[in-house]
């Protein structure tokens, strides 16, 4: 009888521990992870589009005497896109007491495209009085324009941003992975 | 005897299986699925997470008055359309025609140069949040792998009007006061809000919408994915 009811402990037991490794080999691999992350990685996270308005005004005077004055408004869009730089090498690796709780590490976000798209221009007015506005003012100004758009997406932001989004991302998939927790660390 | 036995066996089998299932919970999926694929559900909660998410960002920098003085308009044939016509300015002028009298008054009233040799302007600067709203998200499986999601159409979902720094503001002086500028800023915040969003902001956010929501499907384990804009949700957002 003794031994019966040990045989009866014995298999539900060897049973639980076999559906337990079972269960440790049908979550995906650190690799296939690994892969995964990277498809997502591989998508700019965040998109700034500005419309910005460029002013060029020019007045030259001789003996305080106005001798020419140029002045142009117009507007462009430009385009600012950042992600996480995946030229970088990220870890994933799991936790040694919990293999369903991930330590991740992410390289720092950056600016991958600032795009200044001269089809939008529109110019709202201009004034020429003995002087020409010439391309190279354009030019110029488009060139200052651009540095002016970057700094305010910096200032606004826009790298904390893409960092949050992707590591959003990334919690959604490993979750929906059977992943229980996600640890994070910067390179 | 043997019947006895047997049942002994099976009843504590159950209870030691039991207790195995209650300690680690992960182990219950095992009875019922083999494949982990995440349910519609889990990714519907997943996707509630990215609510607060913007799919792009809009600084929209509005010139006054010039952006709305269309130059193909004439200021006098508005006024005599008002002055012969019956009925309200709504029913008797386009909209474009309404933001050029609007905006012309508005720049007469605060004493704006904006016509002849001088001309004087002010940039508003406004931060557009645009995107879609997840409590329209319809998601709906079809069959296993495969699933079918609508979403509505994007929409500013927050929109702000930034106060000038002088220090900044690479523009010829503003020659108003503070509570001109807020009349400014106030007309020029109204009309984003009214207008609909330029198309190709639109097409903007939609990719990206569309890019979220494959990249989180594929992740979860679904390869037939089809993402399209919910024509009822837009007419629900017209009404």
């Amino acid at each position: 009888m003794r031994r019966l009811f040990l045989f009866s402990i014995m298999i539900p037991t060897i049973l639980g521990l076999l559906l337990t490794a079972c269960s440790r080999l049908s979550s995906p691999s650190t690799e296939e992870l690994s892969e995964r992350i990277r498809t997502i990685l591989e998508l700019p996270s965040v998109e700034y589009r500005y419309k910005e308005i460029v002013y060029v005004g020019v007045e030259k005077s001789f003996l305080f005497i106005p001798t020419s004055s140029k002045e142009v408004l117009f507007s462009v869009e430009i385009r600012v896109q950042a992600g996480i730089d995946l030229q970088q090498p990220f870890t994933v690796k799991r936790d040694i007491r919990n293999p369903r709780k991930i330590h991740l590490t992410l390289p720092p976000p950056k600016v991958l495209l600032l795009d200044v798209d001269e089809g939008t221009i529109r110019q709202y007015f201009m004034v020429e009085q003995g002087s020409r506005i010439h391309r190279m003012d354009y030019s110029k100004e488009l060139e200052s324009a651009k540095q002016r758009v970057l700094q305010d997406a910096y200032k606004r932001g826009i790298l904390l941003d893409a960092e949050r989004q992707a590591k959003t991302l990334i919690e959604n998939m490993l979750f929906a992975a059977g992943v229980e927790g996600v640890e994070w660390g910067r390179l | 005897m043997k019947i006895r036995t047997t049942l002994v066996i099976l009843a504590v089998s159950c209870v030691v299986l039991v207790a195995l299932l209650w300690v680690d919970r992960t182990l219950i999926p095992l009875f019922t699925n083999s494949k982990r694929v995440a349910s519609s559900q889990e990714i519907f909660e997943g996707l509630r997470t990215l609510k607060s998410l913007h799919t792009l960002r809009y600084i929209q920098k509005v010139v006054f008055p010039y952006d709305y003085l269309d130059p193909e308009l004439d200021f006098d044939v508005i006024l005599t359309t008002l002055r012969r016509g019956k009925g309200s300015v709504n029913s008797l002028l386009s909209p474009r025609e309404r933001d050029y009298l609007e905006a012309r008054e508005l720049a007469e009233r605060i004493g704006l140069k904006f016509t002849g040799r001088r001309r004087e302007f002010v940039v508003v600067t406004a931060q557009i949040g645009v995107g879609i709203s997840l409590e329209k998200l319809k998601i709906l499986p079809r069959s296993e792998g495969s699933i079918q999601v609508l979403h509505p159409p994007p929409r500013i979902v927050d929109l702000t009007i930034e106060d000038p720094n002088p220090s900044t503001y690479p523009y010829p002086d503003i020659p108003l006061s503070p509570s001109h500028w807020k009349l400014v800023a106030d007309l020029v915040e109204r009309k984003l809000r009214e207008r609909p969003l330029e198309a190709s902001v639109l097409a903007t956010a939609r990719t990206q919408v569309t890019r979220f929501l494959t990249s989180l499907l594929q992740q979860a384990g679904f390869r037939d994915i089809e993402i399209k804009e919910d024509s009822q949700a837009e007419d629900a957002l017209r009404r």
